[in-house]
This record gives C-alpha cells, sequence and structure tokens, in this order.
C-alpha cells in the first residue's frame, strides 16, 4: 500500500489538533492518499474526546507553566506532550465498521517493531492500546472511526520532561462515584533512557516508518500537507478547536466551577479564539442535589492515558470489563 | 455528565444518550442505558454497555434523590 509521510507540525496546539483531524478526513474523501504523520506539539495536555479538562490536568499548574490543555477528536486518556515527545498519526481508508481493536494492534505492532530496530529488543505491543519496553509504557495509543477511515495516532516518550507531566496530570480521584476497582500503576519511561542517548526526531521517525514497511508493508514516500487538508484544517480550528466551547466540552458537560472555567479560559483558548459556549456547560446526569452530582465516571480497564508519578503511572483507574 | 478515557464511535450517541436521561427517574435510569446503547449499537472499546449500567447504578445508588436534572 502507498501511504504518504508527513512530517507536519504547528507552534500553535490548537492548529495541530486540528490538522490531526484534517487529514483522516481528507484521506476518508479520497483526496488524498493514507497518511502517516508525525509532528511535535510545544508543552501542552491534549485529553481524550470525553474528558473534562478539570478532572484530567492540574489547571492552575498548566496556567503558571504556560502548559495548554487541548481536547482531541479521539476517545482514550489525557498525555502530556512537549518537544520531547513524537506524535504518530495513521489515517486509512476503510470498509464500514472496521475493528479498531485490529487496528490498534496493527499499528502498536508496527511501532513496536520500529522501536526493536532502534533500541530494541524488548519493545512490544499490549493490549487495549500500549507500547511497552519490558514492563515500561513508552507510547499509548487512540483511535476514531469516520466517514470512509480508520484513524489511530500515538505519542510517544522520547525525551519528555517527565517531571512536569506527573504533577500537571491528575490521578483518578480515590473515591468517585461509579468507580468499581482501584487504580492501577505503571512505569513510564522515556526512550532516551533506554537507548542511553538523545534521538532524534528524525531517527526515530524514520525507525517507525521501518516499523511500518515491516509489518503493514507501507510503500511510503514524502509528501506536504495538500491544499485541500489546510482548508478543512483552517475550518476545523476556527470552528472546533480554538473555541472554549470545544475546550469546556459542551458536550459532555463537564461540572466547571466558574474559577475553573476561569482557569480553562487561560489555559484552553486558541490564538482565534472565542468564548462561545463558555456560559453553557451545566450538569446533566446529575441527581437533583444528589451525591450522583459529581457525575459518572467511565474509565478503560487498564487505563487509556499516560500519566506519572514519581515513576509510577497514576492515571488508568481500571473500570471496563473490555 | 458522563465522561472518561473510553472509546465510542460515533461520539455523538454519548451525547444523545445523555439528553435522553434528562428528566428520567432514576430507578429507570439503568435500563434506559441499557436499551439505549442495545439500540445504538456504537462501537466501544474499553468499556461495554454492562459497564456504563453498573456506573450509573453506583452512582445512584449513593445520590439521594428521584429524578435526573
Amino acid at each position: 500500500m502507498k501511504v504518504r509521510v508527513l512530517e507536519a507540525e504547528y507552534e500553535d496546539p490548537y492548529y495541530n489538533l486540528a490538522v490531526e483531524e484534517a487529514i483522516p478526513i481528507a484521506v476518508g474523501r479520497g483526496l488524498v492518499d493514507p497518511t502517516l504523520r508525525f509532528w511535535r506539539n510545544r508543552n501542552a495536555v491534549v485529553i481524550g474526546r470525553f474528558q473534562c479538562p478539570e478532572l484530567e490536568v492540574n489547571l492552575k499548574l498548566a496556567a503558571e507553566k504556560g502548559v495548554r490543555v487541548v481536547r482531541r477528536f479521539t476517545g482514550g486518556g489525557a498525555v502530556y506532550h512537549d518537544m520531547g515527545n513524537v506524535n504518530y498519526a495513521l489515517s486509512l481508508r476503510s470498509e464500514q465498521n472496521p475493528d479498531m481493536r485490529a487496528y490498534f494492534e496493527k499499528v502498536g505492532n508496527s511501532v513496536a517493531a520500529g522501536l526493536n530496530r532502534l533500541a530494541g529488543p524488548g519493545f512490544s505491543y499490549v493490549p487495549l492500546n500500549d507500547i511497552a519496553y519490558k514492563e515500561s509504557k513508552v507510547s499509548g495509543l487512540a483511535a476514531s472511526i469516520g466517514e470512509g477511515y480508520i484513524f489511530v495516532h500515538g505519542a510517544l516518550l522520547a525525551n519528555v520532561d517527565l517531571n512536569l507531566l506527573s504533577s500537571v496530570l491528575r490521578p483518578p480521584p480515590e473515591k468517585f462515584e461509579g468507580k468499581a476497582v482501584r487504580s492501577v500503576a505503571k512505569r513510564v519511561v522515556n526512550l532516551s533512557e533506554i537507548a542511553n542517548r538523545i534521538l532524534s526526531f528524525e531517527e526515530i521517525a524514520d525507525a517507525i516508518i521501518e516499523g511500518f514497511k515491516e509489518v503493514m508493508g507501507f510503500e511510503p514516500y514524502r509528501a506536504e500537507l495538500s491544499e485541500e487538508e489546510k482548508k478543512i484544517a483552517d475550518q476545523l480550528y476556527k470552528e472546533k478547536y480554538s473555541t472554549l466551547d470545544w475546550s469546556l466540552g459542551s458536550l459532555t458537560l463537564c461540572p466547571t466551577t466558574p474559577e475553573e472555567r476561569e482557569l480553562i479560559r487561560k489555559v484552553s483558548l486558541g490564538k482565534r479564539g472565542d468564548e462561545r459556549g463558555a456560559h453553557q456547560s451545566n450538569w446533566v446526569a446529575k441527581v437533583k442535589g444528589g451525591k450522583i452530582g459529581k457525575g459518572i465516571r467511565i474509565l478503560c480497564p487498564t487505563g487509556c492515558g499516560l500519566g506519572h508519578d514519581n515513576g509510577r503511572l497514576l492515571h488508568g483507574t481500571a473500570r471496563g470489563t473490555r | 455528565m458522563i465522561t472518561g478515557d473510553f472509546f465510542m464511535e460515533p461520539p455523538e450517541v454519548l451525547d444523545e444518550l445523555m439528553v435522553r436521561l434528562k428528566g428520567l427517574p432514576v430507578d429507570q435510569v439503568p435500563a434506559h442505558v441499557k436499551e439505549f446503547l442495545e439500540a445504538k449499537k456504537p462501537i466501544m472499546v474499553g468499556v461495554s454497555a454492562d459497564d456504563f449500567v453498573t456506573a450509573f447504578q453506583k452512582a445512584i445508588t449513593s445520590g439521594d434523590k428521584e429524578t435526573i436534572d
């Protein structure tokens, strides 16, 4: 399969996420070939589609440290990004109802194969959506299925500031209504620590491409973002990613307090953002005056985030059964 | 409000679920959640319809009022 390889990254994390969604849309419409994108973000926490920023992020610290908070269009858990991360994103055309798990496995095995070439052996895909080096997690995956496409992306810890990562991501609270089982902890590790040297963005990307060639039979070629994709990204940026409406989660209706809302305004607005929806966030699934007002939080069985605290991953309360 | 690190496609199903639950007596919520998810058949990875039902049951048990606000 011919696969276009892009290295497309931008200063504005909101635009980076707009491009992230524009590419699979273009692939699904048949405007461009299947695409593997590599990119990085400046300091940012990227939260999952169904997450509330105030539950996942230490907003006060994020505001102090200049860490932006961005909601992405895929599910899964919050991840911390800085320039020590290598983000990869695969957009493929797909049939109706593709098997998301199968694509997690294909992408996970491909990336692990590439890392084994670069700094292994010892890297492997760990279901549901992890890539690990021995017992330590180095990357997490998320996915989405849209019109004509299947999309899988991941964040790889290459040389990330793990101290800031651990302090800016909030672990799930120990006591939370609807929570069935206790938190799990996993180690996370930087690729540079495993390799005993700083690995460049380019050599990591090249190794991952080799992994995709080996596992999925890709025939890669280099290209740029198309004009159609730029137009889609511009529109997504203006109407979605740079708005407080999207960052706050107007659709998931997060339980934001006025103080948290003010902090989110500080850390979440894109350069051209507006405040549409800033006053629309209210609780929906709460019982009047009852304890259920704290909401329903449903988490993956082994945790789908990429958090860290003193060498331990805390951002993964077991909850689901699949 | 339903939040978490799960995967659901299409994501709009979750929004629709929340709208459907508004104003329902809480004792009817778990059955409605299950019925709704089984009818809509969203692609869910990381969780199942039963996980949603369990979460609502636990939340309702710890609450003390009668309707979803």
